[in-house]
């Protein structure tokens, strides 16, 4: 029986846990190594870490660092942030980490992305794409941690990503991040039947039943939350959390 | 104690093997020459990327010769995971090249089933009779990615299936080798209790 995946995703800023609103607010919630390792503790499924400041500065991954992180975790690991070379990717590879979230590397980089496809299996590179709605609810994606906007609709960036090769997506809802009111389904829908790979959405999920919907309404492969599983209850407490598997499995 | 020698032949993700059976308290070396795999007691087989591209660089180190010579003559035990245990049979679709030959059958690519391709997350094996008594781990889930997956041509060499659109074959054995399509060093709780299990075997 194959079970979709439930991923939490956690957002770093050098050595420190942030949760986000709309990409712009940066609540502290701790530290990494012990997320992770609580994490480890509660056999989930997969584990995204992004960190999330440094392609926009320019600046490498902390290796070393994610090392530390991936050395806690024994289920499939992912890494984004400030990732632009194969080197930077074979590098991840060698210290642990399982997948790489290519956001800007994607989108300035096709032709390398292409390579890193080639050389380390398309399973292993997964193409991330921030989208946002405007004030009449259109969406389209944006880069630089959402302050520019492409003007390119989902669907297409999403049929570009699968062109460049990579085996996953990951959909990033900016309008919707740390809102807790749930997944935009209508926009995932049109980005999973646009392609035929797997699509990881993040961005809104506030309860077990938006993660439900998510798979079974809008085709999405698998989840992806930060607040709901970093919070517990009213926003400010802090409470690392994962449902039971029996929730998963509709 | 037995010491587990993790082959590095520039594919893929040996950190991860390795940090596993550490923590399972097993002594771990990575090898890179085929004089040191002929050496070795147990052999662990990792890789994740193209099958062709691997095999290439097998031949070129010497690597298959030394791995024929361990699991022959030295009768060595072998693991293969996820690639590396693709490795072991005669020929794959992808690249359309041929493997090491150790376990008769071949490797397919995933098409028309229905559902995304890689399979790529968490799914269920069944495991045959005879290995039921030592794998079986209740509740059991395990890890995997992969958009290739491979047939055994005899019967007696399935360790257990899995089902993704299609039955294929996630555990393979034949004598002193076994190959498993999941990761098992991915595969938490699950996998650390399937390598415990294997390293205890006689």
């Amino acid at each position: 029986m194959y079970y979709n995946r439930v991923i939490p995703c956690l957002l770093i800023d050098g050595h420190k846990l942030i949760k986000t609103i709309k990409f712009k607010k940066e609540n502290y919630i701790g530290d990494p190594v012990n997320a992770v390792r609580i994490f480890n503790q509660k056999t989930v499924d997969e584990l995204i870490v992004i960190s999330y400041k440094l392609s926009s500065k320019r600046q490498k991954p902390d290796f070393p660092y994610i090392k530390e992180l991936s050395e806690q975790c024994f289920m499939p690991m992912a890494y984004g942030g400030g990732i632009n070379t194969l080197s930077d990717i074979r590098k991840l590879f060698s210290i642990g980490i399982e997948k790489v979230v290519l956001n800007t590397m994607a989108f300035e980089n096709p032709a390398d992305v292409r390579k890193a496809v080639k050389f380390f299996g398309a399973q292993s590179i997964t193409g991330a794409m921030d989208v946002k709605r405007n004030i009449v609810g259109k969406y389209t994606v944006r880069i630089n941690r959402g302050k520019h906007n492409t003007n390119i609709l989902p669907s297409c960036y999403a049929r570009y990503l699968q062109k460049i090769g990579v085996g996953e997506i990951f959909l990033n809802n900016i309008s919707n991040d740390g809102m807790m009111q749930g997944y935009d389904l209508d926009m995932i829908k049109e980005v999973t039947k646009s392609v035929n790979i797997p699509v990881t959405v993040c961005g809104g999920a506030g309860k077990i039943e938006d993660l439900q919907k998510a798979l079974y309404k809008s085709n999405a492969n698998a989840v992806a939350a930060g607040s709901l599983f970093v919070y517990y209850g009213n926003r400010d407490s802090i409470l690392i959390n994962y449902p039971d598997i029996q929730y998963k499995n509709g | 104690m037995s010491v587990i020698s993790v082959v590095d032949y520039g594919m893929g993700n040996i950190g991860s093997v390795k940090n596993i059976f550490k923590y399972l308290g097993y002594k771990c070396n990575t090898v890179y020459t085929k004089e040191e795999i002929q050496e070795a007691g147990i052999i662990v087989l990792p890789g994740v990327g193209n099958f062709r591209k691997a095999i290439g660089n097998i031949q070129k180190a010497g690597i298959d010769k030394a791995l024929e010579y361990a699991v022959y003559e030295k009768k060595s035990r072998l693991l293969g995971i996820c690639l590396g245990m693709q490795l072991l049979f005669d020929y794959s679709e992808e690249g359309e090249c041929r493997g090491l030959g150790f376990i008769k059958g071949n490797v397919y690519r995933f098409n028309n089933i229905g559902l995304n391709i890689p399979h790529m997350g968490w799914n269920t094996i069944s495991l045959s009779e005879d290995m039921k008594e030592i794998f079986y781990k209740e509740n059991a889930r395990y890890y995997f990615v992969h958009s290739y997956y491979a047939e055994c041509k005899y019967k007696e060499n399935i360790m257990a299936t899995t089902e993704y659109g299609i039955k294929f074959h996630s555990a393979v054995k034949k004598d002193n080798i076994i190959g498993v399509q999941f990761h098992p060093e991915k595969s938490n709780i699950y996998g650390m209790d399937f390598l415990r299990k294997y390293m205890e075997m006689a």
